[in-house]
């Protein structure tokens, strides 16, 4: 007779449920394992039937043939020791049968029982409670992140003893409330209150949070640039219930939820040695990379000259698109990166220019090194901010700034103000409005037009950064909450916009 | 009684044919205090004599007051004093300085350079020639000329200035709607079609008394950045007006003229004493290059601007200099808020008189 299991395993981010259907029966005692498995499922076969032994079970000496079904889906990963386990002792009539249906099972087996945690847990149980599963049996190192899936009884597992115990006599840990994780808000030394000065980078932050826009920060080292970065998940809306789910799965897939989870956005940073793959994703079954951790929150690329072109040109997709798709041999994947992306450049090699005192770059090298930003990507960048140096007077100046809570406040209210005029259509945030929208969303009375006239000819500003200027515009206008563009944004906006292009 | 009304008021008690002493008071409430107060009390708390306590206490129901307010109706006269943001910044910082001015036409700008031009009534051909040329090629530098429009030097230092096209301003020892000398009459207007304006202290309609005009030249000396002396005798009246500039702390130039000529023996003891040798009106153009410099520059570009002459602009426009400026030093510099600065950055970029050279940095564009 054939006893199947439900597990699961994960795409991308995905969950796709697995059936493991296992049959015994008479004939050389063999144990074989089908359904286009890669290779630590493969070894699956070991792992249980040790952990089984040494539970104190004894597989009979028969045929045992094990299918991980649908067979056309490559299964990778380890979530399938548990069920395989669970799916061999039932067929054997130590679990019974009844205990099993409408169950699902994910974990790792040790050899002498124990259940090891696994990455991607919290999609799985997510799709468990979509597929109208009753329980979902977890390695009880996972129990923390599955806090966000209500509805569906979470059953942590120690090891497979306890487990099988716990069947036999019915009296399952059910009882057992996953605990509330912790909610975190993040370091409070990031906070614009701790920032001295800057007034004018403090006033890109902003908008650049209440549009979800893209920002460079050009100035010289120790400016502050990284400090104002670090600090902006603290002035950004918090996470919606919707959005803390999405990016505590993808943070599970990565197996980075340790830390709780938060109700502020990620903030990524990743090195400029970073790769091509870990940046966007790789593997042969591709993990998220640094760009989908970094959905819903803040992508920083420290110094992003000394990343290599191939990586700076990778952003192309997920500032468009706010994808990031991947093919492989296996499939095409499609990641989530919907990020604001803040750069960080030094004006030129030595950090310095225009300061002529200290910087010897000549105007070949200053280009040189800017231009390795390249256009396209620069074309997509809506505000450049200079940072500079904090003067020693703010430095010891006892004032504080505005603390990001009220920054927040000013950022929350913008965003409601968009949330009113996008109602009905796919756009969220002034940064989405797409060429074609913007007159519907963006209309400019004749003093503002006259206002980006004289400027698309006297500042040789392309489409694009035309479309950006009214766009930006439109988030400087949504702070004040005012229902029409004043020519006092526009020349705001014109001023924050790249001038390399 | 408002608060025009009283400064009026005030304004007509130095009008008194005796000369009431002329207290200082600079505010308001001062002023309505002295307004409110009896005889006793003006004498004992104001220390004014008894005589003019007398006659302050007369001049509340003397009638002076609206016939003056009609005056400046009819002869669309303004008045600006020591509390108005209008004042001119040029003569707040002195001790004598009139605590209000009546005028026509316009005040002085504050952001272009001043020249008061001063010199003999009863001129030489050579003082009038030299009047003439240096009033036209300071003005036509964008230099407003300060001069008395009293005859000769006065005159001619005028009438070179409105063909110069900057505005020009005469300070006057009558009531600004009382022409003196008569004949003329025509600069008079001239002056004002120009853009240009007529300044008095002394209240419209009032005669041009001879003790005005020793008092007036303080206010000439004081709204002048340099002070020129064309022509003068051994002892004039235009000297009153060099010993103001000098206690005020500006430059004196003077017109060298020939030796024995007792129209120039002014002149020459001045040069001899250290003021500024005058040949040319380029000798002082020089000596304020700078600013001339940057009005020109921003002024050149006027047609295709907006309103680019701006007083702000120019404070923008001369923080910033020819090595790059932050944004932020440009605000320390000008005390003008974010916002205001990107405006006018914005405005002086697309005029092609500043670039960003990096982002946030910005430097003036060498023509």
């Amino acid at each position: 007779m054939v006893t199947s299991v439900n597990s699961a395993t994960i795409y991308g981010i995905e969950a796709c449920v697995v059936t493991v259907e296992t049959d015994i029966s008479d004939g050389l005692p063999s144990f074989d394992m089908v359904g286009l498995l890669s290779s630590e499922v493969r070894e699956a076969r070991e792992r249980v039937r040790t952990a089984i032994k040494n539970s104190g079970f004894v597989i009979p000496p028969k045929r045992i043939t094990i299918n991980l079904a649908p067979g056309d889906l490559r299964k990778s990963g380890t979530y399938f020791d548990l069920p395989i386990a669970v799916s061999i002792l039932a067929s054997i009539g130590i679990i019974p049968q009844n205990m099993i249906k409408d169950y699902m099972f994910v974990g790792e087996l040790g050899l002498d029982g124990h259940v090891v945690r696994v990455n991607g847990v919290l999609p799985i149980v997510l799709k468990a409670m979509d597929e109208g599963m009753k329980k979902c049996f977890v390695p009880s190192g996972n129990i923390t992140e599955c806090s966000l899936a209500k509805g569906i009884d979470i059953i942590p597992v120690d090891n497979l003893n306890e487990l099988v115990g716990q069947m036999v006599s019915g009296e399952l840990n059910s009882g057992i409330s996953v605990p509330e994780v912790a909610m975190s808000y993040g370091d409070d030394y990031y906070d614009f209150s701790n920032v001295k000065g800057q007034v004018a980078a403090k006033r890109a932050a902003e908008i650049t949070a209440a549009g979800m826009h893209n920002m460079l920060m050009i100035g010289t080292p120790g400016s502050g640039k990284t400090m104002i970065a670090k600090c902006m998940p603290s002035i950004m809306p918090l996470l919606s219930d919707e959005e803390r789910i999405e990016v505590a799965k993808i943070y599970s897939v990565a197996g980075l939820n340790d830390g709780g989870i938060s109700v502020m956005r990620p903030f990524r940073s990743p090195h400029h040695t970073a790769t091509v793959a870990s940046l966007a994703g790789g593997g042969l079954n591709p993990n998220p990379g640094e760009f989908t951790l970094a959905h819903r929150g803040v992508l920083f690329l420290d110094e992003l000259p000394e990343f290599s072109g191939r990586a700076i040109e990778l952003l192309r997709q997920p500032l468009e698109d706010r994808v990031i798709s991947i093919s492989r041999m296996g499939g095409k994947y499609v990641f989530p990166s919907d990020f604001i992306f803040l750069g960080a450049s030094n004006p030129c090699k030595c950090g310095y220019y225009p300061d002529r005192n200290k910087c010897k770059c000549t105007e070949y090298d200053v280009n040189k090194y800017m231009g390795k930003i390249s256009g396209p990507i620069m074309d997509r960048i809506d505000l450049c901010v200079g940072i500079e140096p904090v003067t020693y007077e703010e430095i010891n100046s006892n004032e504080k700034g505005e603390s990001s809570e009220i920054i927040r406040k000013r950022v929350e209210r913008a965003v409601c103000f968009q949330k009113e005029r996008f109602k009905d259509t796919s756009i969220s945030f002034n940064s989405q409005i797409d060429g074609r929208h913007i007159e519907e969303f963006c209309p400019l009375g004749k003093e503002e037009r006259k206002v980006m006239e004289y400027a698309f000819s006297k500042l040789d500003l392309s489409v694009r950064s035309y479309n950006k200027i009214i766009k930006v515009a439109r988030t400087i206008a949504d702070l004040e909450e005012q229902k029409d563009i004043g020519k006092k944004h526009l020349i705001e906006a014109i001023n924050y916009r790249s001038r390399y292009v | 009684m408002t608060r025009e009304e009283l400064w009026i008021w005030y304004a007509t008690l130095l009008d008194e044919p005796n000369g009431v002493t002329y207290k200082t008071f600079e505010s308001t409430r001062q002023i309505k205090e002295v307004y409110e107060a009896g005889i006793d009390q003006l004498v004992e708390q104001y220390k004014f004599s008894k005589k003019e306590a007398e006659q302050i206490e007369k001049s509340k129901g003397s009638g002076k007051l609206e016939i003056c307010m009609k005056r400046m109706r009819e002869g669309e006269i303004q008045f600006v004093t020591v509390e108005d943001k209008l004042y001119p910044e040029r003569l707040k910082q002195f001790e004598d300085k009139p605590k209000f001015l009546f005028y026509k036409g316009n005040l002085p700008k504050e952001y272009l350079p001043t020249v008061g031009m001063v010199g003999a009534r009863a001129c030489t051909n050579y003082g009038r020639n030299m009047a003439k040329m240096l009033g036209e090629e300071l003005s036509s530098n964008h230099i407003q000329i300060i001069s008395g429009l009293a005859r000769g030097i006065d005159t001619y230092s005028m009438i070179g200035a409105i063909s110069g096209k900057t505005p020009t301003f005469a300070v006057l020892g009558s009531g600004v709607d009382v022409c003196y000398p008569t004949e003329n009459i025509e600069l008079y207007e001239e002056i004002l079609n120009n853009g240009g304006g007529i300044i008095s202290e002394f209240i419209p309609g009032s005669s041009p008394l001879q003790w005005h005009f020793p008092i007036r030249n303080r206010i000439i000396s004081g709204l002048s950045d340099k002070v020129a002396v064309i022509e003068a005798r051994e002892k004039s009246g235009s000297l009153i007006t060099v010993e103001y500039a000098l206690e005020q702390g500006k430059d004196v130039w003077a017109v060298p003229g020939r030796v024995g000529d007792s129209l120039s023996s002014g002149c020459n003891r001045l040069l001899k004493c250290g003021a500024g040798v005058l040949t040319s009106g380029y000798d002082i153009i020089e000596e304020m290059s700078d600013v001339v410099k940057d009005i020109k520059q921003l002024g050149a570009t006027k047609d295709e601007q907006m309103e680019m002459m701006e007083e702000t602009n120019l404070k923008v426009y001369r923080a910033i200099e020819s090595y790059p400026q932050s944004i932020t030093e440009i605000m320390k510099k000008t005390q003008l808020g974010y916002e205001k600065i990107i405006e006018i950055l914005l405005c002086l970029q697309m005029s092609g008189v500043v670039e960003e050279i990096s982002k946030n940095y910005f430097v003036r564009c060498i023509k």
